[in-house]
């Protein structure tokens, strides 16, 4: 009798043993796959925020350059722009006639960069001619 | 009751698996579209600036290449590139790139005298040719007719009916502007008889192409209006974006008052030239 009730008791817990061991081991092989494809999720978020960040301060530079004096758009360096982490390079060069010539056009290329990498995260690129006036 | 509880660690641990599985793949899913938009937004932002860069070098062709008092300068249609995988196309209708200079006209006995037209671009497609025009006029005291219009000194062959206000006159064959752009005088739109009383004029030209461009012709005003329309793509994408401006070259007073009238952005793309 006591046989009867001790046997099935130990043949449960040994199961329970098994498959403990067997769940961690197959947990454990999916974990890893899993949380590197989060660890890149979170790194996706920071480097979402980057691009969008850097897309909207080029945008606002090259919104300046469109309202600002023809012979003021020259090409310049601002680090930490607008008091962000992200450098601006704005580059111009003339694309027609010169700076002295009475027509004259200017292609500006403005990039910007996380402060202290050189990895490129937005670039717009546009002309701007001289004498072109707007309605308002 | 242990008996019943047995594989249960084993199917939880299965569920989580699932579970965590669909979840990652949500999120993986969510992400890639993420992502997805913002490239897109940035392809956006690019076509924006590739077309006003478009628009701005048409503006300076024109306004480099003009010798008054002969023409107003011109401006090439078709693809150009800004940078490497970065472009704009010009296009437009004929209507769009033919100049209507209105700053000289005046009624002379039984004429209108002074207007002007030139042909905006120097590309050869599409054809810059007038097939039809409208002409409406108000006018006090005795009724007049359209008799005929006279363009580059030669009567341009056309069927006018009805001749009375507002008259069409079909042209027999289209008058083509030519692509190495100078002024052509319309030296008159003649009437059955004298024109005192004139208050208004207005012409539509319909175009070869179907397409038109209402002028107003009298009294004389500081305005030779033409449409410069340009794409801004960047290859690899089907995004694009299409900007058209119009440019009042404000012919009395060129270089100073020369301006953009109007300024808008079209959901369509320019595909030719």
């Amino acid at each position: 009798m006591r046989l009867i009730l001790k046997s099935p008791l130990h043949r449960s817990r040994a199961f329970t043993l098994i498959e403990l061991i067997m769940t961690i081991v197959v947990v454990g092989i999916v974990a890893i796959p899993i949380s590197i494809t989060l660890s890149k999720h979170v790194q996706s978020v920071f480097q979402s925020q980057d691009l969008t960040t850097a897309e909207n301060l080029a945008r606002f530079d090259l919104e300046q350059m469109n309202n600002t004096v023809y012979a003021s758009i020259v090409s310049v360096t601002i680090p930490n722009y607008q008091g962000y982490s992200y450098d601006l390079i704005r580059t111009v060069s003339f694309v027609n006639g010169t700076a002295v010539s009475a027509e004259s056009t200017k292609k500006i290329t403005v990039q910007v960069v996380k402060s202290g990498s050189a990895q490129v995260l937005a670039k717009l690129v546009t002309y701007i001619s001289k004498n072109v006036r707007y309605p308002f | 009751m242990i008996k019943k509880r047995k594989g249960l660690a084993l199917i939880a641990a299965i569920m989580l698996i699932v579970f965590v599985t669909i979840v990652v793949f949500s999120l993986t899913t969510f992400i890639v579209q993420w992502f997805s938009q913002i490239d897109a937004d940035q392809i956006n932002s690019k076509c924006l600036y590739l077309a006003q860069a478009g628009i701005q070098d048409a503006i300076y062709d024109v306004r480099f290449s003009r010798n008054l008092p002969s023409r107003y300068g011109s401006f090439t249609l078709g693809l150009n590139t800004v940078d490497v995988g970065e472009t704009y196309r010009r296009g437009g209708t004929a209507a769009d790139l033919m100049m209507v200079d209105t700053s000289n006209t005046s009624q002379s006995g039984q004429d209108l005298t002074g207007l002007r037209i030139q042909n905006a671009t120097s590309t050869v497609s599409p054809a810059v040719a007038i097939s039809k025009m409208v002409i409406t006029w108000v006018k006090s005291g005795t009724v007049r007719t359209l008799v005929s219009i006279r363009i580059g000194g030669v009567n341009i062959p056309a069927t006018i009916s009805p001749a009375s206000s507002p008259a069409t006159a079909v042209f027999t064959t289209p008058y083509v502007l030519n692509t190495t752009p100078t002024f052509i005088a319309v030296n008159r739109v003649r009437f059955s008889g004298n024109m005192s009383g004139l208050s208004s004029m207005i012409i539509q030209f319909v175009m070869s192409d179907a397409s038109t461009k209402t002028v107003s012709v009298f009294p004389a005003s500081n305005n030779c209006i033409f449409t410069i329309k340009s794409t801004g793509k960047v290859s690899g994408s089907n995004i694009y974006r299409t900007i058209k401006a119009d440019y009042n070259l404000m012919p009395t007073t060129y270089a100073t008052t020369s301006r953009i009238s109007d300024i808008d952005e079209i959901n369509t793309e320019i595909t030719a030239p």
